[in-house]
């Protein structure tokens, strides 16, 4: 999966989450431009990617669920690492 | 050993530097060896036989994990390993924070039949112990990349935050002790260092322990406080913890900074909050992260994981039905808020003191969650009532937090809620103290009249005192505001705006500070061990 593919997945499974109907997520952005993305909806964030992704997260990789950077490099890891 | 006494600032600390950055020209190993010296000797001056313990604790954690390593195939064996380690470390936290009380308390329903037996607290267990626990669990999940037995123990002794944190996290620690550049001595870090230390000595010696007997007197059993003189102990004892707790933290931050080690912030202005949430994300910081890294999201996840599983939806809208928002939101936040509590002390004080904070986090997340968000920005007057909400919930927890008895607590609580009259109003209160105390003085003659007279001054003083030390707080910047083109921890640093403020390196501020270490020092003859030294 590219990096646009995962962003563009990754839009649909924060409209689903958190409610967002903003525009397109960018590298760039982080939980803090995201008002309803906090600790508490990060659980559920988590438990979506897997879901969405067919990947499975581990508990100490809930720190880097803060930003869309980490986001898509979880994700791209996971995936190598299940598809091989 | 205090960071705050002659002992420790004159004689250990310039010592174990000289002997740090002396033994670093022959390399890592001998400096690091030596840190794990002086760490134990930190830790043995004040009770030689928990040294033992300590040397235990880190010798049958170290091996767990490695037992937790060599099994990363069998995912059975691991868990296996990881669950024992877990037992014997809150065991061992069991048996020498909590059992006195758990005995005390069967005694007094006449379960058990003999007195309680006494077990010294051996200082920083629950430090040392979590700080332990977060690695074994880390080693399972296969995200430790450091496994080396030195760095290890240094990471856990390194006596900058051997006893009261910051609680370290083995990912942001271990790598600095393994970089060359640690054991090379570096003129920018020890000034950086001292700095931070000075920062963190006045606030301890300067600015809280002049509280610490006000807030005493106001919790002595003979106490009967009108509504402004609880909320008035309440503001100061407030105050007497914050720079307390941040000013240790200060020190240890620097004594870090002068080994050229960086530590995680610990305080971010917290008294600043406009929502409990807020509140936990700049108090105790370190705290915060450990429990929800092991604790809280662990427990959540599983929680949502089984809603999953059983087909139910578990998106943000689906959370606002009440069976949904309390499975998955309030019970697991009170569970960790009643750990957070009892992580302090034994005691039911502890535990209500966790769980009323539980509860406004479940209301506040509540709020978020059955409100749609708003994007728009606050008006002032909406913020300053956010503000007061949410100090003043701080304020009643507070008193469960300090009070010495569950009575005296509840004493407290009533005095805030008025059971004892409104007393006079801060303002009069100050007016007629101040011009009263001066006609006292002045116009009548006798000792007596002198002392009741010096006593209203001294009143109104207190009021001024706690009323200035809440304007620092509320608008001055904090140490890493003051320190940020220093980066004097790791994590972010919001700029202040007050950019006058910040420290630069020249005649005027070395004056200044050369000022503020002098009186700090002076003052250290009096002072008075952290409060955080009991937990």
């Amino acid at each position: 999966m590219t990096d646009e593919e995962i962003l563009d997945q990754l839009h649909s499974v924060f409209s689903f989450v958190f409610n967002y109907d903003g525009g397109p997520l960018t590298m760039s952005m982080t939980s803090e431009d995201i008002p309803a993305w906090d600790s508490m909806s990060n659980i559920t964030l988590a438990i979506e990617l897997e879901h969405h992704f067919g990947i499975k997260i581990k508990i100490a990789e809930m720190e880097s669920l803060k930003n869309i950077q980490d986001l898509t490099s979880l994700v791209k890891s996971r995936q190598q690492l299940t598809t091989h | 050993m205090l960071f705050n006494s002659y002992g420790f600032i004159f004689g250990f600390l310039p010592l174990s530097l000289v002997g740090f950055y002396s033994l670093g020209r022959l390399g890592r190993k001998p400096a690091a060896s030596w840190l794990v010296f002086s760490s134990f000797v930190f830790y043995g001056l004040w009770n030689p036989r928990y040294t033992f313990l300590l040397a235990l604790s880190i010798g049958f954690n170290y091996l767990i994990s490695l037992m937790i390593h060599a099994n990363r195939q069998h995912h059975f064996l691991q868990r296996t390993y990881l669950t024992l380690g877990i037992f014997v470390d809150i065991g061992v936290l069991i048996y020498y924070k909590y059992l006195v009380d758990i005995i005390g308390f069967t005694y007094g329903l006449s379960v058990y039949d003999s007195p309680t037996p006494s077990i010294t607290i051996p200082l920083g267990i629950s430090f040392f112990t979590f700080t332990q626990i977060g690695y074994l669990v880390d080693v399972q999940q296969g995200v430790v990349a450091d496994k080396s037995p030195l760095n290890y123990v240094l990471f856990v002794t390194f006596f900058p935050h051997l006893i009261a944190g910051p609680i370290l996290h083995n990912r942001e620690i271990m790598p600095q002790f393994s970089e060359k550049r640690t054991y090379r001595f570096s003129i920018e870090n020890l000034t950086v260092g001292s700095v931070i230390f000075i920062i963190g000595l006045a606030k301890k010696c300067l600015l809280a322990d002049p509280l610490s007997a006000q807030v005493s007197t106001g919790f002595a059993p003979s106490a009967s406080l009108t509504l402004s003189a609880a909320w008035l102990l309440m503001f100061t004892y407030a105050i007497q913890i914050y720079f307390d707790f941040s000013g240790y933290t200060d020190m240890a931050i620097g004594i870090a900074r002068m080994f050229n080690v960086r530590f995680p912030m610990n305080f971010n202005s917290p008294y600043k909050a406009t929502s409990i949430i807020d509140f936990w994300q700049r108090w105790h910081m370190t705290l915060t992260r450990l429990l929800t890294l092991y604790l809280f999201n662990p427990l959540a996840i599983s929680i949502a994981r089984s809603h999953a599983a059983r087909k139910l939806p578990i998106s943000r809208s689906a959370q606002t039905s009440t069976n949904a928002f309390f499975m998955m939101t309030a019970f697991p936040l009170l569970i960790t808020m009643s750990v957070a509590g009892i992580w302090h002390g034994a005691g039911i004080k502890f535990l209500i003191f966790g769980l009323l904070h539980g509860f406004y986090l479940t209301v506040n997340h509540g709020w978020r969650i059955f409100r749609s968000p708003r994007a728009s920005k606050l008006g002032p007057l909406h913020r300053l009532s956010n503000w007061l909400l949410t100090i003043s919930s701080i304020l009643v927890a507070l008193v469960f937090f300090r009070a010495p008895t569950m009575n005296s607590a509840l004493a407290t609580v009533s005095a805030m809620a008025g059971v004892h009259g409104l007393g006079n109003v801060v303002f009069r209160n100050l007016l007629l103290h101040g011009v009263s105390s001066i006609q006292l003085i002045f116009t009548q003659h006798g000792p007596a009249a002198a002392t009741s007279g010096l006593k209203a001054i001294e009143n109104a003083m207190q009021y001024f005192l706690t009323a200035f030390l809440w304007f620092i707080v509320l608008i001055m910047p904090n140490t890493q505001q003051i320190m940020h083109k220093y980066e004097p921890a790791l994590g972010r640093i919001n700029p202040c705006a007050l950019q006058r403020m910040t420290w630069k390196p020249t005649i005027a501020s070395a004056a200044a500070l050369g000022a503020i270490s002098a009186f700090a020092i002076m003052a250290v003859a009096g002072t008075t061990p952290f409060v955080y030294f009991q937990f």
